[in-house]
């Protein structure tokens, strides 16, 4: 038996304790990341329900997510936006807490679910060295928000499989794929945890008879479905016409069919599982793209990076990247405005009713930025 | 599969703080405590 001295235990009690400061220290700010961004619903928030309402399984389970409803003074159709379907998207997050803190609705019913993937809000990707917030100026205080993971916390769902099969399709993925939201529509009852959530918002689209349901995306600068509405074939003429309105107030934009062989994803399975109009829209995000240079919070509000101004140069990129980038503002204004264009179109093709009131412009949140339609903090 | 896991983990913190405390060579038991961090995190489900 080797001797044991009392000189080397020593340095093992001191090294423990340091573990154990160390475990306390990091323990905090990965906990951190569990603690929501406070959101002050406007006026026009008629009710605010969880998505557990629609599907008890998710009860009490970090799948869980509020859902805002903003019941029109007149009955009409009704729309569903989803933001934070991935949370390292935050121009489909912030869009839908825009929507919640001023849109007022005359006509229809507006649901907003700005966490979508509530569970990958609480984590951020690994290798990433993405920011776990950022903020944004409001002219009576800074509002602070989470940048999160593509996918479910793998705290909340775990192991992940070899190979994800979908289950509705059969379609293989890679197996880290069985934690995006996006790719499990359209989700089980007896499931994971993330098919179990798509399941909850299927359910809502099926119990509520929603009419329309857009889910927020960005996407990488050398991605090229970017700056982009995807419509599933039953949406496509709501579509056209809601994207020539965007193209009018100046928006470029393009319009792509959802693929009939890629499965899981809101666009095709929401259009085929249930009787919504499902389209999906996507921005340029740089802080997500694979040839950006530091990942920081101004990145993520400002997407202004230097490596893809030169990418642009070399003709890599499927949007235009110069030295202005690709602000929050200019993306927040993108999705808010395809939201609007997409219930006028609903209207113009008789299609039904809904209209919402009381929000801002393409070029108002481009010229006076997000902040300036937010709530004060505490509001 | 979750409770498997964690019972992995925690025998397998037990066995580093037992030979991190008989260990003569204090780098090796520096490594020790450096390897305890990220399993002391996944037992207690935070990461």
């Amino acid at each position: 038996m080797q001797l044991i001295t009392r000189h080397n235990r020593t340095w093992a009690a001191v090294l423990l304790v340091l573990t154990a400061l160390v475990c306390v220290l990091l323990a905090q700010q990965f906990l951190s990341m569990r603690v929501e961004e406070p959101i002050y619903p406007g006026p026009g928030v008629t009710e605010q329900r969880m998505l557990s309402d629609w599907f008890p399984g998710i009860k009490d389970t970090a799948a869980d997510t509020p859902v805002y409803v903003l019941q029109g003074e007149q009955p009409g159709n009704s729309m569903l936006v989803l933001g934070g379907t991935h949370p390292n998207e935050p121009a489909g997050q912030l869009s839908a807490v825009l929507l919640i803190e001023n849109a007022q609705l005359s006509v229809g019913t507006l649901y907003v679910i700005p966490r979508t993937n509530n569970s990958a809000f609480t984590t951020t990707d690994p290798q990433e060295g993405a920011p776990m917030r950022f903020t944004i100026d409001t002219p009576n205080g800074e509002r602070w928000f989470r940048f999160g993971s593509r996918a479910t916390n793998p705290v909340h769902q775990w192991p992940d499989p070899e190979i994800y099969v979908h289950a509705s399709s059969g379609q293989r993925l890679s197996g880290s794929e069985t934690r995006n939201i996006n790719r499990s529509y359209p989700g089980r009852p007896d499931g994971t945890l993330t098919e179990k959530a798509s399941y909850a918002i299927a359910e809502m689209i099926r119990k509520e008879n929603i009419d329309i349901t857009i889910d927020l995306h960005e996407a990488s600068p050398e991605y090229p479905t970017i700056n982009a509405v995807v419509a599933h074939e039953d949406a496509m003429e709501l579509a056209s016409w809601a994207l020539l309105n965007m193209q009018m107030e100046g928006m470029d934009i393009m319009l792509e069919p959802s693929p009939k062989n890629l499965h899981g994803l809101t666009h095709r399975e929401l259009g085929d599982f249930t009787d919504t109009y499902a389209v999906l829209m996507e921005t340029a995000n740089a802080s997500q793209g694979r040839l950006r240079g530091r990942t920081n919070e101004a990145l993520v509000v400002e997407g202004k990076d230097k490596f893809y101004v030169r990418a642009a140069q070399y003709g890599r990129l499927y949007v235009p990247f110069d030295e202005n980038g690709h602000p929050l503002n200019e993306r927040v204004a993108r999705h808010v405005t395809g939201i609007l264009q997409f219930a006028q179109a609903y209207n113009d093709l008789g299609l039904g009713a809904i209209a919402i009131d009381n929000m801002p412009t393409f070029t108002q949140i481009n010229e006076n930025g997000v902040g300036a339609y937010l709530n004060a903090p505490g509001e | 599969m979750l409770y498997v896991y964690l019972v992995l983990v925690a025998l397998l913190i037990v066995n580093i703080v037992w030979n991190m405390l008989r260990e003569k060579d204090v780098f090796v038991q520096v490594d020790a405590a450096l390897v305890l961090v990220p399993l002391i995190l996944r037992l207690l489900l935070i990461k």
